[in-house]
């Protein structure tokens, strides 16, 4: 549920994004390099990690630790999955914005 | 090769980083720099390492959580409950605006009253001897009736050294008359300068700025104090430049001292060395202050026998020539501030009882603010007393009172501490300008002013306390979870004493201030005897008889002038008494009275009225028939009905010249030439001639005169006289200047009133705040059962009658006793009528009402529902 008052913020909904889709790989780097390569956007590795804590305070994802590799000096990751409420807003918001979209007049949805 | 980043970045995140969390964020960062290390290489890999580990420094990662127990110097700052003191200030804004101000007010003031205790207290105390240090005045009996004075003989000093080996040294100084001291062409009048002799300078304490002399023998030195050199010479160096001194003389400058500090009763802008002058250093003349300094471990008491025996041949001396008897008066150096005021005085004197009622009211003062501050944190916190309790019951770490005791010390702290000093500083500049009181930055470094400043600093953390014992009690806490939010009223009826007696404080400044402004009203528009309106009083500087009867002459024909003369007069300094012989049944008796010498028209020139006989007249000033005019309280005081025709002698003794004889050929209407503070003193008028030349020329002008009388007037003064300066002032301004001191004390008055109506205010609202929670519950039933507002509001107030009414029986017995003190200090004075009572006990409902009055309203107005809904 949409808390009242508490409404999903841009970067935010991108990272819920994000989280969904790399379903059981969502952690830090990973979810930093999907917002890189699918919108071009250049993101810091803190504010990915400020912002999946939010969300987890929200309720929107869960997390837990695992996966220790050479790379990271035998450090584990935090991974985050998809909640239901987390889902559960992710199309909510998604409808709203649709119903919203079709209100414009004239609108065709390819810009020439 | 295994690359790793810079360990001093690694360093820093430890360091900040919440434990929990450094794996995670440590882990990704180092996997992000492996990659970079194969894409852009080493040294931007280690960049943006460093980028990234900054970026982590956020407050959601530093932050520790609470069941961490890390024993780190931060940890109190971590644990602080910021934000739940905010949100507590920010619910209750007017409580903490009220608590604070309050407490600030009250602090300010009270520590400003003790700065001034302190510094009168510990007058004179800057010097270091100060203990073994006495001045020495004289007592000269005459007949009936006595004066003291300040100065003793010129030789005194001298003898006691000789003849009595406790006394180590001694030292006098005297007091130049109106120097005018000359640089180039820039004059100074009126710097007040003392001829000192060269122990001066060892006995008091002087801090040399500029010059170090071993001694001050030599004629024609001079020391200046910091502020004179500045005048003069700007920054530069003064030492070794000279000054012209009047007419004749070149003194040379040996040494810049600081200014004497405010707390002395030695003030003066320069010290002449004592050789400069010749003078008369008999043992008639009585016009030295005399300071003797005993050795170290000497008794004043085993030296004051020896003292009356060195001076035994003097007081023989006296007694063969004047008949009179004289006594050395003996005091020490810092009680010469509180002693009673001497004939010739220099110190400013203040009475040690004054000193404890403002000691009294600081005392006063603090505890209202303090006593305030504690009943609004107690309404405070009953507001959240659920909350606390049930904290309390979970026990553990937010359980303890003690971090918000600390959040809550630590705001009012960081508010109230620059508020206070704020006030104490503007304060300081008020009584400066207003009040000429000036005090010493350096009390406020002094022990004694630090040790109160830092108990009182204690009793605000120990009272703080108190708060934290009522809210403890275990009653409290299980009535609060039950629904019971009313706090146990312990200590309640102290602190309901304390406001009725500070509105009794407000009640007593209200009725004083209108005692006062009432009093001063009847001082101006009394009737003196003499008219002091459009009269100018011109300071004459030269003795020349002749010349001052050409100026007189001269300024006799301005247009505007009404009349003129001369006299010895002047408000304000005290009287000159001269020894007259008078005629009674016994003959001749020598009596000391206050005597005004004064030209021909110089009754008509004030106004005053002859009652019987006849004015001056030309050859009235004759040495064998010469006329004497006296006022009514003379002829009272001689004892003559029938005042005319009687004979007087004098002034005797002063020398074969000066002397008369001749009888009374006018009595005047007795007139206030002091203050009216006192009564009436007999008086003797006399015509002047060569030998008593006038002083101060006074002249009456037409109330509408052209403007440029005056500097008409300044003219023909300097075509007679242009070395000196003209000096002139209005008569009713500088009569009105008499009763400085008790413009000053109405001035104060006006301030009290101020603040104590503002701290009565704080504290009437503080227990009405504690009041309207104690009863929520009570007035939520009274409603629901039929009370409308107006009877709730009432009710409300009712309690508040009763502090009105015990204000009124503190507060009037002691405005009548302290009015009738203060009014007794003049001997004309109106009477205290009711309106003195009446009037203040009205304000002070006024204030009430207003008060208690807001959470009358509010608490009328409340939903009974919410208050009932507890239960």
């Amino acid at each position: 549920m949409v808390r009242k008052g508490k409404y999903l913020g841009e970067f935010e909904e991108l990272v819920l994004l994000s989280v969904a889709t790399l379903y059981d790989q969502a952690y830090g780097v990973t979810v930093m390099q999907f917002i890189i390569d699918e919108t071009g956007r250049s993101v810091n590795i803190s504010a990915v990690h400020e912002v999946l804590k939010r969300l987890e305070r929200k309720g929107y994802v869960k997390s837990k630790m695992g996966g220790a590799t050479n790379e990271r000096g035998g450090r584990r990751k935090r991974y985050f999955t998809l909640t239901i409420s987390g889902r559960k807003v992710l199309e909510v918001e998604m409808t709203l914005k649709m119903q919203l979209y079709n209100r414009v007049p004239n609108f065709s949805f390819k810009l020439s | 090769m295994r690359y790793y980043p810079p360990k001093w970045i690694d360093k820093f995140l430890r360091w900040y980083c919440n434990p929990e969390l450094i794996e995670e964020i440590q882990g990704d960062a180092l996997e992000l720099y492996y990659a970079r290390l194969e894409s852009e290489g080493k040294r931007i890999a280690d960049f943006k390492y460093l980028i990234d580990i900054i970026r982590f420094c956020r407050w959601s990662n530093i932050k520790r959580t609470n069941d961490i127990y890390k024993p780190n110097p931060f940890e109190i700052l971590w644990n602080l409950d910021l934000k739940i003191a905010a949100r507590s200030i920010a619910n209750n804004k007017l409580i903490f605006a009220v608590k604070t101000l309050g407490l600030s007010v009250c602090l300010g003031f009270a520590l400003l009253l003790t700065a001034y205790v302190v510094s009168e207290i510990t007058y004179d105390q800057h010097n270091v001897n100060h203990e073994r240090i006495f001045r020495v005045g004289s007592k000269i009996s005459f007949q009936d009736d006595f004066t003291k004075y300040a100065v003793s003989p010129l030789p005194l000093g001298q003898a006691l050294v000789e003849s009595i080996p406790e006394i180590e040294s001694y030292s006098r100084f005297m007091y130049d008359n109106r120097p005018i001291y000359r640089i180039d062409d820039k004059i100074f009048y009126d710097e007040v300068s003392m001829l000192v002799d060269s122990s001066f300078l060892e006995i008091f304490s002087l801090e040399f700025i500029q010059g170090n002399p071993k001694s001050f023998n030599e004629p024609n030195q001079i020391i200046l104090t910091e502020t004179l050199a500045l005048k003069m010479f700007g920054g530069k160096n003064a030492v070794g430049e000279t000054i012209e001194y009047g007419d004749e003389k070149l003194l040379e400058i040996v040494a810049v001292i600081k200014n004497p500090p405010s707390n002395s009763h030695l003030k003066f802008q320069a010290l002449l060395s004592w050789s400069t002058f010749e003078r008369n250093e008999a043992w008639d003349n009585l016009n030295a202050y005399t300071y003797i300094m005993l050795k170290a471990g000497v008794n004043i008491e085993t030296v004051r026998g020896k003292i009356i025996n060195a001076t035994a041949d003097f007081s023989e001396l006296i007694a063969k020539e004047y008949k009179a008897s004289y006594e050395p008066i003996i005091e020490n150096l810092s009680d010469i501030h509180f002693s009673e005021k001497l004939d010739e005085d220099i110190a400013e004197k203040r009475s040690k009882l004054n000193v404890f009622v403002i000691i009294a009211i600081a005392l006063l003062f603090f505890l209202t603010g303090f006593i305030n501050y504690l009943n609004l944190a107690l309404a405070e916190l009953t507001t959240s007393l659920k909350k606390i309790s049930i904290l309390k019951v979970f026990g553990g770490q937010n359980a303890d009172h003690r971090k918000t005791m600390l959040t809550d010390l630590l705001l009012v702290t960081v508010i109230v501490f620059p508020l206070t000093v704020l006030l104490i500083v503007v304060g300081l500049i008020l009584a400066q300008s207003y009040l000429s009181i000036d005090i010493e930055r350096g009390v406020f470094f002094s022990s004694i002013f630090l040790t109160t400043s830092l108990s009182f600093l204690a009793l605000f953390i120990l009272s703080s306390r108190v708060n934290a014992y009522v809210l403890s009690k275990s009653n409290n806490i299980v009535n609060s979870i039950r629904g019971k939010l009313s706090v146990d009223r312990s200590g309640f009826p102290l602190r309901k004493l304390l406001v009725s007696t500070q509105l009794a404080f407000s009640i007593i400044m209200i009725s004083l201030i209108m005692v006062i402004v009432d009093q001063m009203n009847f001082i101006e528009e009394a009737d003196k005897g003499f008219d002091d309106k459009n009269s100018i009083v011109i300071k004459m500087r030269s003795a020349n008889y002749s010349q001052i009867e050409v100026f007189k002459e001269k300024v006799k024909g301005i247009a505007g002038v009404q009349q003129l003369d001369g006299s010895s007069y002047y408000p304000g300094i005290v009287e000159t008494r001269y020894i007259f012989q008078v005629e009674t049944e016994n003959g001749l008796k020598s009596k000391l009275v206050p005597t005004i010498f004064c030209g021909l028209d110089y009754l008509d020139a004030l106004g005053i009225k002859i009652e019987s006989g006849r004015g001056f007249q030309a050859g009235d000033n004759n040495k064998e028939a010469a006329g004497y005019i006296i006022n009514k309280a003379a002829a009272r005081e001689f004892g003559w009905d029938q005042p005319l025709g009687r004979t007087i002698n004098g002034p005797v003794g002063a020398n074969d010249n000066t002397d008369r004889t001749g009888e009374v050929i006018g009595v005047v209407e007795d007139f206030n030439f002091t203050t009216l503070h006192n009564k009436v003193d007999p008086l003797i008028l006399f015509m002047t001639n060569e030998n008593w030349g006038s002083q101060f020329v006074y002249l009456k002008v037409n109330a509408i005169h052209p403007n440029n009388l005056v500097s008409k007037i300044e003219s023909e003064f300097k075509a007679i006289w242009p070395e000196f300066a003209f000096e002139w002032e209005y008569l009713d301004s500088k009569y009105a200047s008499l009763y400085k001191q008790d413009y000053e004390i109405k001035d104060i008055f006006k301030i009290g009133l101020l603040i104590s109506v503002l701290v009565s205010g704080f504290g009437i609202f503080s227990v009405s705040a504690l009041l309207v929670i104690m009863r929520t519950k009570e007035m939520g039933i009274r409603k629901i059962v039929g009370a409308n507002r107006a009877q709730i509001f009432l009710k409300h107030m009712e309690s508040f009658f009763t502090f009105f009414l015990i204000a009124l029986c503190i507060g009037f017995p002691i405005v009548w006793y302290l009015a009738n003190q203060w009014l007794d200090n003049f001997a004309y004075r109106i009477e205290l009528n009711f309106s003195y009572y009446i009037f203040p006990a009205l304000v002070a409902l006024l204030i009430v009402i207003a008060t208690s009055g807001f959470h009358g309203i509010k608490t009328s107005l409340a939903n009974p529902v919410d208050s009932l809904k507890q239960e």
